[in-house]
C-alpha cells in the first residue's frame, strides 16, 4: 500500500483489480443505475490515486479506500438531493446493541431458502427500502473485508451503532422478502 | 451444504460487476489524467539534462586537456633525460671525437704534393720510426 502512495502504478493496478467489483456493487446499491455506478466507481479509483499521498499508514489501506468510496457516494447523493444531511447516522444509534452472535447467527433453512429463491431485483428492491445508514453499513459488511471497528471508522459512528444498523438491516431484508413472497403467493 | 451466512447470500444476490469495457475506459481516463502529469515531469527532466549537458562536455574537455598536458609533460621529461644521457656518453668519448675532428680537418685540407714528395715523406717517417726503435 505504501507503494501506491509512492506512485507505483503496478501496485495500484493490483488493488484496482481486486476491489473494482465490490466497490461497483456497493455503489450500485445506492444509485441503482449501471452507468452512474460505473462512473462513480472510476471516480473513486482516480480519486484514490490522485490523493494517494494523503493516506496515513495508521489505518489499513482498504479502510481508507472504502472511506473514499463512501464519501464519493454521499457527495453524489447530496448533489442530487437524494439524501438529506440528517438521513445518515442520526436515527439509528441506540445504547443497547445486539450481540455479534445475533448478527452473525446462521439463517434458518426457511430464511436461507427465502433469499436464495428470491430474484435479484427483489433483493435489490428490499435493500433500497432500508434507511441510508442501514444500507451503507450492510453493504460495507457484504462487499468489503472491513471489521466492525473499521466499518465504524468509515461511517464515523460507534461500533455499537454499526451492530445495531446491521441487526436492523438483516431483520428488514428478511421481513421485506417475506412480505414480497407472501404478496407473490397471493398474486 | 446450504449457505446460511446472511451476508454471503446477500453478496450473491447484490453483486453487480462492471461492464466488459470498464477496464479499458478506466485506464484511458487514468492515462489521460496521470500520464500527462508524468510527461510534464519527464520534459522537466529532459530540460534539466540539457542544462547539465554543456557542463558534462566541459568537464570531459577539461579532463582530456589535462590528460594530454600531463602526457606531454611526461614525454618532455623523458626526452630531456635521454638527451642528458647522450651528452654524458659523448663527453666520455671526448678523445675519440678529437681524433675524428682532426682527421676530418685533414680530409678537408688540400695538400698539393707529387708522388715523389709523398714517397720521401713516407721514407723519412719510416727512417724516423726505425731510428726510434
Amino acid at each position: 500500500m505504501l507503494k501506491v502512495r509512492q506512485g507505483d502504478k503496478k501496485a495500484f493496478a493490483q488493488i484496482y483489480g481486486k476491489l473494482k467489483k465490490p466497490i461497483m456493487s456497493y455503489i450500485f446499491g445506492f444509485v441503482l443505475n449501471h452507468g452512474v455506478a460505473e462512473d462513480l466507481t472510476q471516480e473513486v479509483f482516480l480519486k484514490v490515486y490522485r490523493v494517494r499521498e494523503t493516506y496515513e499508514p495508521t489505518a489499513r489501506f482498504s479502510t481508507w479506500l472504502w472511506t473514499v468510496a463512501h464519501n464519493t457516494v454521499i457527495d453524489h447523493l447530496r448533489k442530487k438531493q437524494d439524501l438529506l444531511a440528517d438521513d445518515l447516522f442520526h436515527d439509528e444509534a441506540e445504547p443497547k446493541s445486539p450481540s455479534i452472535e445475533l448478527i452473525q447467527s446462521e439463517l434458518s433453512d426457511s430464511e436461507a431458502a427465502l433469499i436464495e429463491n428470491a430474484r435479484k431485483e427483489l433483493v435489490q428492491d428490499c435493500l433500497s427500502r432500508l434507511s441510508p445508514s442501514q444500507k451503507d453499513a450492510l453493504q460495507l459488511r457484504i462487499f468489503s473485508d472491513l471489521t466492525y471497528e473499521e466499518i465504524a471508522t468509515t461511517l464515523q459512528v460507534s461500533v455499537t451503532s454499526v451492530k445495531t444498523l446491521l441487526y436492523r438491516a438483516k431483520q428488514g431484508i428478511l421481513k421485506c422478502l417475506n412480505k414480497k413472497e407472501s404478496g407473490d403467493e397471493r398474486a | 451444504m446450504k449457505e446460511r451466512d446472511f451476508f454471503k447470500l446477500m453478496n450473491t444476490k447484490l453483486a453487480h460487476p462492471p461492464s466488459d469495457d470498464f477496464d479499458r475506459r478506466f485506464w484511458a481516463n487514468f492515462k489521460k489524467e496521470f500520464n500527462s502529469a508524468s510527461e510534464m515531469l519527464s520534459i522537466f527532466e529532459q530540460l534539466a539534462r540539457m542544462a547539465l549537458k554543456p557542463v558534462a562536455v566541459a568537464a570531459v574537455l577539461l579532463a582530456v586537456a589535462g590528460g594530454s598536458f600531463w602526457l606531454s609533460q611526461k614525454d618532455r621529461d623523458r626526452q630531456s633525460s635521454a638527451d642528458l644521457q647522450l651528452v654524458s656518453t659523448l663527453m666520455s668519448q671526448q678523445g675519440f671525437l678529437d681524433d675524428f675532428e682532426m682527421l676530418e680537418e685533414l680530409g678537408e685540407t688540400g695538400v698539393m704534393a707529387s708522388d715523389e714528395d709523398w714517397e720521401s715523406v713516407m721514407n723519412n717517417r719510416a727512417g724516423e720510426s726505425r731510428g726510434h726503435s
